[in-house]
């Protein structure tokens, strides 16, 4: 029960909280207050009723002295013709007179008591009151005028204390009275005070809840006083306007990385869809040639068996390559390429490169002109993989050089490197004298998957070449980039340090 | 294969890749038979070859080339000189968006990519067949012939011949000549024999088409009818089969897929040319007015 109460009072509102603290308070404090009151008053009761009585007593006492004096036995009917007048105070329930030798000389009772006098040796003491078991006892000396020494005799009186109880029933009833109206006032006090506190603390509840079902993190909490909840209310706030932020921030972070996704799977996709079809092209054409072995042999004159042939195979190597090059790409992509360094004449893979091209060259007419601005230049790079590059660029100027000389400039240069600054390096161009690109490619040829116009015009080429270029040039620290020539053609730069920082950047 | 009806059809063919462009030269003539087969390498050439040869009639043309299919077609079709070229287009990307980019242009035959003879045979010969009996029409109809145009046809060869004498009815015979040619040719095809358009690419692929299709004309011997009126100046020719009828409204517009067979465009070409055009009883008869 008491338990259950008190869980009722943890769990209740503030508001009831604070009303029940503030009335119990009061009434507490004018319980006490009532009590203390009370007791007092019973005090100075219980006093002015036993001095009431004892003046009573002398009064019968002194009334009584004149007819002991004279009258010394057997007159004890005046006595108690005295004794009787009492009856005008229903109180006193009892009233004995001794003479002195201890011989009972009258006794009062009114008629609905009755009571006995004690034996005079057993009254508790010769003058006085006292208070006990809820009766008055009072006891005086009857003296006759001017013989102190000599005391007549005794008078005893009991009363009972109805008086006294009646006169407190009604202070506790006056009490109570008061008490309630004092409830009241508290009550209604409380009521008004406890908002000073409470209505602070609901406004906060009632936008917390609202925070809770909407999930609306930009309301805020209205700040009352510069007390304690007013500092809860601004942290509540700051924290909200945190929170508000980070949605925002989130929200633009998981666009934006959306966007990226979705970019990076259209470019794969795309990329995939250009793929198949490079693909699909010379498998066709080698099925489509190895057909025509299969079933026009016989009546197909030598140079066409030649001509075939010669498509099988270069159809089969274009895949080849291609698949090279897909190899290559995932390996880039996934950063498992790695390069193998060793110091290199540019020259002399210049030179290897062209070599290994000379059917090609050959084939459509295209002269090479060799541009050596810094003899005998060795660069620390990956062999196979410079051989690659250059093997690529040149196949482009064959490709879109429309038969134009290609012209190869080697010459010292600078590169910035983030762990040595600025540093001697190798730049190497080549550049040819057709159809160029159009400017606004000139940025996106490198990205992998970008088809240029040039490409999508039936010219050839998968559009993954210079992707894998720009990445083997980035793991060799240096840059790539393609400009046009005044003249017309393009121009394919890049730059290498002639000292790699390949694998020493990993080290520290 | 190869058929030596068609031998005398001239077929350009451009492309920029040159192994492509072996490879069709060689299924163009070796396989399929036309003898004169020519060859481009981008739309640039190809416009100069049909200059000096005006009696180009199929252009087989790549779509990506340095001067693209598109652009090659956007040239030569305002062009009177070029009205009754075929044009097909081949290509790899025949995704719904490119097949709308073609249909488009104007171009409604396309040739997906990559193909092998007899799929090219498919497409080609039906295309010229067209040629082939567009040209035996424009004879007839210069030969001068008299004769009054008969009121039922049993094989295409009837219809080939009949076609002309109803044209003469027309004010510009030339200009109606293929399209009635053509509804008679359906009421043999689909309403007497029933013909699927899977069916006819099959019995196209050899290239004796004409010869295969008359034969089982002549066997199954149902008529195609034909009743003219003349009305107020106008001219009615009323075709009639006794077959199982069709739906002629889907034939009236052309679809991305239509692009990819070389069937089923001739009510497309009717609707421009007749006055008017009117398919009765589920399609078993056509009106049209000339």
């Amino acid at each position: 029960m008491l338990k259950s109460l008190k869980n009722y009072f943890l769990n209740a509102p503030v508001r009831r909280k604070l009303m029940v603290m503030l009335v119990l308070v009061a009434l507490s404090a004018s319980l006490v207050l009532s009590l203390v009151f009370s007791l007092t008053n019973y005090n100075s009761e219980q006093k002015t009723l036993a001095r009431e009585l004892m003046l009573l007593g002398q009064i019968i006492a002194k009334r009584t002295a004149p007819t002991m004096e004279f009258v010394k036995t057997g007159s004890a009917n005046a006595v108690l013709k005295n004794l009787e007048d009492l009856a005008e105070k229903p109180s006193v329930i009892l009233a004995c007179v001794y003479f002195d030798s201890g011989e009972l000389l009258a006794k009062y009772t009114p008629d609905e008591v009755k009571g006995d006098c004690p034996e005079f040796s057993e009254l508790p003491f010769n003058y006085g009151y006292d208070f006990k078991d809820s009766r008055l006892y009072t006891y005086q000396s009857i003296i006759a005028a001017g013989q102190l020494e000599k005391p007549l005799g005794s008078l005893y009186m009991v009363s009972d204390l109805r008086e006294m109880r009646e006169h407190m029933r009604d202070i506790a009833l006056e009490t109570l009275g008061l008490l309630f109206f004092v409830i009241i006032g508290v009550y209604i006090f409380a009521r008004r005070i406890q908002g000073i506190i409470s209505n602070p603390i609901m406004k906060l509840t009632e936008i917390v809840e609202k925070v809770k079902k909407e999930k609306n993190y930009n309301l805020r909490a209205e700040k009352s006083y510069n007390d304690e909840i007013g500092t809860l209310t601004e942290g509540f706030n700051g924290m909200m306007a945190e929170v508000e932020e980070r949605d925002i921030n989130l929200e633009d972070q998981v666009r934006q990385r959306t966007a990226e996704l979705e970019n990076a799977i259209s470019i794969k996709s795309d990329f995939l869809s250009n793929m198949s079809h490079e693909i699909r092209t010379p498998v066709h054409q080698i099925n489509v040639y190895a057909r025509f072995m299969n079933e026009d042999w016989e009546e197909a004159s030598e140079e066409e068996r030649k001509g075939w042939r010669r498509r099988v195979f270069d159809a089969s190597g274009r895949l080849e390559n291609l698949i090279h090059s897909l190899l290559d790409m995932s390996k880039l992509g996934r950063g498992g390429a790695t390069l193998s360094l060793s110091k290199e004449s540019i020259r002399d893979m210049v030179n290897s490169t062209i070599e290994g091209m000379s059917y090609d060259l050959t084939k459509h007419h295209v002269a090479v002109e060799i541009n050596d601005l810094a003899e005998g230049l060795e660069v620390e790079c990956d062999r196979t993989r410079i051989l690659q590059i250059l093997t690529n660029l040149f196949a482009n100027g064959v490709r879109y050089g429309n038969g134009s000389t290609l012209i190869a400039t080697i010459k010292k240069d600078t590169i910035y490197c983030k762990r040595r600054g600025e540093v001697p390096a190798l730049h190497f161009s080549l550049a040819d004298k057709g159809i160029g690109i159009p400017e606004k490619e000139l940025e996106d040829i490198f990205e992998l998957n970008f088809q240029s116009s040039r490409t999508r015009t039936g010219a050839g080429g998968t559009g993954i070449g210079l992707s894998i270029i720009r990445d083997l040039i980035k793991l060799h620290g240096g840059k790539v980039w393609a400009e046009n020539n005044p003249g017309g053609g393009s121009t394919f730069h890049f730059i290498i340090p002639l000292e790699s920082d390949y694998g020493k950047a990993n080290a520290e | 294969m190869p058929s030596e009806n068609y031998a005398n059809i001239h077929v350009l063919a451009v492309d920029d890749d040159e192994i492509n462009r072996e490879i069709a030269a060689r299924y163009l003539t070796r396989k399929l038979g036309f003898i004169n087969s020519a060859e481009a390498d981008d739309g640039s050439t190809a416009l100069a070859y049909m200059e000096s040869h005006p009696d180009t009639d199929i252009i087989f043309l790549d779509r990506m080339m340095p001067m693209n299919g598109l652009e090659f077609f956007r040239r030569i079709k305002d062009n009177p000189a070029y009205q009754d070229k075929i044009i097909i287009l081949q290509t790899g990307k025949v995704l719904p968006d490119d097949l709308a980019e073609v249909l488009e242009s104007g171009i409604i035959h396309v040739l997906r990519k990559p193909y092998d003879d007899k799929r090219l045979a498919q497409f080609l010969y039906p295309l010229a067949e067209e040629v082939r009996v567009k040209r035996e029409l424009k004879k007839a109809l210069g030969s001068g012939s008299a004769d009054a145009a008969p009121d039922k046809v049993h094989t295409l060869e009837e219809a080939q011949n009949a076609a002309p004498l109803l044209a003469k009815l027309a004010k510009e015979p030339a200009k109606v000549v293929d399209a009635i040619y053509q509804l008679l040719a359906n009421g043999l095809e689909h309403g007497v024999l029933g013909l699927s358009q899977e069916i006819k690419a099959e019995l196209h692929q050899e290239g004796s088409y004409r010869e295969t299709i008359d034969a089982r004309l002549r066997q199954a011997a149902k008529p195609v009818t034909i009743k003219t009126t003349s009305d107020n100046g106008e001219t009615k020719i009323t075709i009639s089969d006794l077959g199982k009828g069709f739906n002629p409204t889907p034939h009236f517009t052309i679809t991305p897929e239509k692009l990819l067979t070389p069937f089923g465009k001739h009510l497309l070409l009717a609707a421009r040319i007749f006055k008017d055009i009117k398919y009765s009883d589920e399609g078993r008869t056509v009106t049209v007015i000339l």
